[in-house]
């Protein structure tokens, strides 16, 4: 059933409600108890924490030769990441693509379907299955060049159409053994002296001004700065995706790792956002803050952040939570 | 060419002495060069000999030696009191060019190279490759007790190669040769029904051929037989007479020297009369995303007019189309199309398969699937691989109905707000949804009822507010709400809290701002499937309290214009979504 709470016409922005205002009558509890005849004004706002938050992920799986073994843990893993997004609820949309570049489907969301809701069926199954991507691959793996391709023109629109959803979150997950190799599939589009990395940074800013929400860029590659080896032998070091995971605070794993659950619950842990702050629009008197979640009065778990004014809760409040807060601040100061 | 095949042997030929070479060397002698010929378990070549293990070879584990003459006698024959002796051999080649063997026999004293019945395949003797064992004989006539026959290995000094393998030998007695006879491949389909399609082989015999015949089967009914014939060079013709569209025709060629008998090829041609089929079946690459997908092929090369193309879809016809080419409905997952040409003498036959996977756009849920003249509703859409896209959709239901607003949830789910005009006609109406350049097309999918069963608000209470109040208004609607509703009173009232009291009534907090406009104001409630509207809240002028404390600017007046101003400061306008 479609949400339909009351604060739906207010989700998308901050509201601010003057709940008393006459200034000086104590019938709406402003207090005039000031010697000094300084008015105050009560101001209420109210803010509703996101639905089930949209996230569109993009897995970018390496399909050459040298993945075989990873793959193979990574497949038995990937169903802890489903289930990690279906826990929280969260409304995901979920694609594949490859490494591979160098052929007529480069960029081309992979399976059937090619791209995973929680509507579907079996959406882990389905999951499981698209990221069968084979070793097939051809070199050299273009992890960044693959993503880009599959999230704009013109395949976004043709075969990758509705993977993208307006005011949803972007998260790219990266699996490979090596680096990005995306010179020479980049090439045409790169600005003098820029890197594949400093480009895709670039288009993710683009994103994030479009949709209003930042992009994560995650990766499971070779440890930096030196590599390293695991069941499939040796990963090389990926300081290309490091780059790009540490300009969006994505996450970074190591793809040696013996067990590759934790890592993969913790890249769908990593798509879940939800505000655990909220801006406030004016600066509340001291000790005057009140606040509710959903109707209840919350007397902890809550601290008042001063510069820029805003509620900062110690946990997210939950999905579609009604936060309400009321404080009291100087007329003459505002 | 089609391998020969020995369907019979002579009874009069006697076998008079056989080597299987299985189980000992059968006497025979290496010498030459390099005495390279072996015997014993062949592990190279063929990797076997002709009926079990064990060989004659050059090298039984290896490839043979360079530059070296070597031979393989095959002594003591008993060939006294023979009338036509003929040694019967199995053999199996491969040697580097400029390599060859070669037969001889002794005789008169001298050893002396002669040509095996049917000859060597190339000039200088067997050279090349024989592919599988092969059998050969060779003609002893003349010789006498103590002459003896060789097998003679010659290798250069370039290269070498895996080498030569003998086994089965045979000495008979009379003419165990049978025909050797060639067929140029069998014929393939045709949509020929009249006169003949012809046979030719050629057959020769070592002691001349009696007879060629032709023996074939019509849909597998007994076997006919024709005689060929010949104009004396070996080259034998004839024919199967012409058969009907649809006919399956198999048949074979024997020949016989009137001793043994030979027939090609080992497995019989076979054949349809047919009109012929399109060509070049072609279709989209990939994953195709669509309910009809874009085919083609090429037109048949036939001498017949073609009327119309059918489609099989699984082997089910689809459609039936007057061009090479089509839109053909498709289903989800894999699928085989093939296409026939319809012609005035029937059906053709059908083309190469063409494997097509598939992702239908289907829709499975419209929810809610009734509505009202004058009703605006929110309905849901789900469905398989719809791809619905925020700012790429477009949905209608027809007549009196429009689409005021789309919220794509993800590819497959979502909203849209639909108002039905309280003149739109009562029926059903089918659903089109355009996701991209993709028209889903759903017929009877909703139905409009009339207006005067269309659920409304029927009372609200107090009906009359005054700006600056805080009050709980009661909202009665005349059928239960779909969910926990949200509250519109405009711009400026602000809804606090909204309960559901009772299916059917909500008890709604309100807070009426000191600017809020007199007046009336619209009363909209959306409970997730319905917008309600109809009912109207009046809005009065403030009155200010009789003993309130009021330090500055006493009256309403003063007070909204405050509160303005701080608005307008903080920014605090609220907006509808």
């Amino acid at each position: 059933m479609h949400p339909s709470t009351p604060p739906l016409r207010w989700r998308r922005s901050a509201l601010a409600v003057f709940l008393a205002s006459a200034p000086g009558c104590v019938d709406y509890g402003v207090s005039d108890d000031d010697e000094q005849a300084r008015d105050s004004l009560v101001i209420e706002e109210q803010f509703t924490q996101a639905a089930a938050p949209m996230v569109d992920v993009l897995w970018v799986i390496d399909n050459t030769a040298s993945m075989s073994r990873e793959q193979a843990t990574l497949a038995e893993a990937f169903a802890g990441f489903v289930s990690a997004l279906e826990d929280e609820q969260v409304a995901y949309q979920l694609g594949v693509v490859t490494t591979d570049v160098s052929g007529d489907d480069a960029g081309v969301l992979q399976g059937v379907p090619w791209i995973v809701t929680p509507e579907q069926d079996d959406p882990v199954q389905a999951f499981a299955e698209a990221v069968q991507v084979g070793l097939e691959g051809a070199g050299p793996e273009a992890g960044l060049a693959a993503a880009w391709l599959a999230l704009t023109e013109p395949l976004i629109t043709t075969a990758n159409r509705g993977f993208r959803r307006p005011g949803s979150l972007l998260h790219v997950v990266v699996v490979s053994d090596s680096d990005d190799h995306s010179e020479s599939a980049l090439e045409p589009w790169l600005a003098d002296g820029q890197s594949p990395a400093e480009f895709f940074q670039d288009f993710l800013a683009a994103e994030a001004e479009a949709s209003g929400l930042a992009p994560i860029f995650s990766a499971v590659a070779g440890d930096v700065p030196g590599g390293c080896y695991g069941l499939a032998g040796r990963a090389l070091p990926a300081d290309e995706y490091r780059e790009v995971v540490t300009a969006t605070q994505g996450v970074f794993a190591s793809i040696c790792a013996g067990d590759m659950a934790p890592v993969v619950e913790g890249l769908g842990a990593a798509s879940l956002i939800y505000s655990d702050s909220f801006e406030l629009k004016a600066v509340p008197l001291p000790d005057t803050i009140s606040v509710w979640v959903d109707g209840e009065r919350q007397l902890q778990g809550w601290t008042w952040q001063a510069e820029p004014s805003a509620l900062v809760f110690e946990l997210a409040p939950v999905a579609d939570a009604s936060v309400r807060v009321r404080y009291t601040v100087w007329e003459d100061e505002e | 060419m089609a391998s020969l095949l020995v369907v019979g042997l002579c009874s009069g030929s006697e076998l008079l002495w056989s080597a299987g070479l299985e189980a000992d060397d059968g006497g025979l002698l290496s010498y030459g060069q390099t005495g390279q010929w072996e015997w014993g378990v062949v592990t190279s070549g063929p990797e076997g000999s002709f009926d079990g293990t064990a060989c004659w070879a050059t090298q039984l584990g290896g490839w043979y030696l360079n530059d070296a003459i070597d031979h393989l006698e095959v002594p003591d024959l008993p060939l006294d009191a023979t009338d036509r002796p003929v040694l019967g051999l199995q053999h199996w080649y491969s040697f580097q060019a400029g390599d060859q063997g070669t037969i001889e026999l002794f005789h008169g004293g001298v050893w002396e190279q002669v040509e095996p019945i049917y000859g060597y395949p190339e000039a200088q003797g067997y050279a090349g490759a024989s592919g599988a064992w092969q059998q050969a004989w060779v003609d002893l006539d003349g010789l006498v007790q103590g002459d003896a026959v060789r097998l003679t290995f010659h290798s250069n000094n370039a290269g070498a190669d895996n080498g030569w393998y003998l086994d089965q030998l045979e000495l008979w007695d009379g003419d165990p040769v049978p025909p050797q006879i060639e067929l140029e491949g069998c014929l393939e389909d045709t949509e020929v029904q009249d006169g003949y399609y012809p046979v030719e082989v050629t057959a020769r015999d070592d002691l001349g051929v009696t007879s060629v015949v032709l023996e074939y089967s019509v849909d597998a009914q007994p076997v006919r037989r024709r005689v060929l014939t010949t104009d004396g060079d070996g080259l034998y013709q004839g024919g199967i007479p012409g058969q009907p569209i649809g006919s399956s025709v198999s048949y074979i060629v024997e020949a016989s020297d009137g001793e043994n008998v030979s027939a090609v090829p080992t497995e019989p041609c076979s054949f349809v009369v047919r009109l012929a089929a399109p060509t070049q079946l072609q279709g989209p690459v990939g994953v195709f995303w669509g309910t009809a997908a874009p085919l083609s092929w090429t037109p048949p090369d036939s001498a017949h007019e073609v009327l119309s193309y059918r489609v099989y879809r699984d082997d089910q016809l689809a459609l039936e189309v007057d061009e090479a080419s089509a839109e053909a409905p498709v289903v989800s997952g894999e699928q085989i199309f093939e296409v026939s040409a319809v012609y005035e003498l029937g059906e053709g036959s059908r083309s190469q398969p063409l494997g097509l996977q598939a992702a239908v756009p289907s829709l499975t849920e419209l929810q809610p699937a009734v509505g009202y003249q004058g009703d605006q509703l929110r309905l849901k859409i789900e469905g398989d691989y719809l791809l619905l896209a925020q700012d790429d959709l477009e949905v209608t239901l027809g007549q009196g109905t429009r689409v005021t607003g789309y919220d794509v949830k993800d590819v497959d789910l979502a909203y849209i707000t639909v108002v039905i005009a309280s003149t739109a006609d009562a029926g059903l109406r089918d659903l089109q949804l355009w996701s991209g350049d993709q028209l889903l097309t759903e017929a009877d999918a909703f139905e409009v009822l009339a207006g005067s069963e269309r659920p409304l608000l029927t009372d609200l209470a107090p009906n009359t507010v005054r700006q600056g109040d805080e009050v709980e208004l009661q909202i009665r609607a005349s059928d239960p709400f779909a969910d926990l509703p949200s509250v519109w009173l405009g711009e400026h009232i602000l809804v606090e809290s909204v309960v559901l009291s009772s299916p059917d009534t909500l008890t709604v907090g309100v807070v009426v701002p000191y600017d809020t406009p007199l007046g009336l104001q619209d009363l909209e409630v959306d409970d997730g499937v319905r917008i309600y509207s109809g009912l109207r809240l009046q809005v009065r002028d403030y009155i200010a309290p009789v003993n309130g404390k009021c330090s500055s600017a006493p009256g309403p007046g003063g007070s909204a214009s405050l509160l303005l101003a701080l608005g307008a400061v903080l920014g605090l306008r609220r907006r509808r979504e």
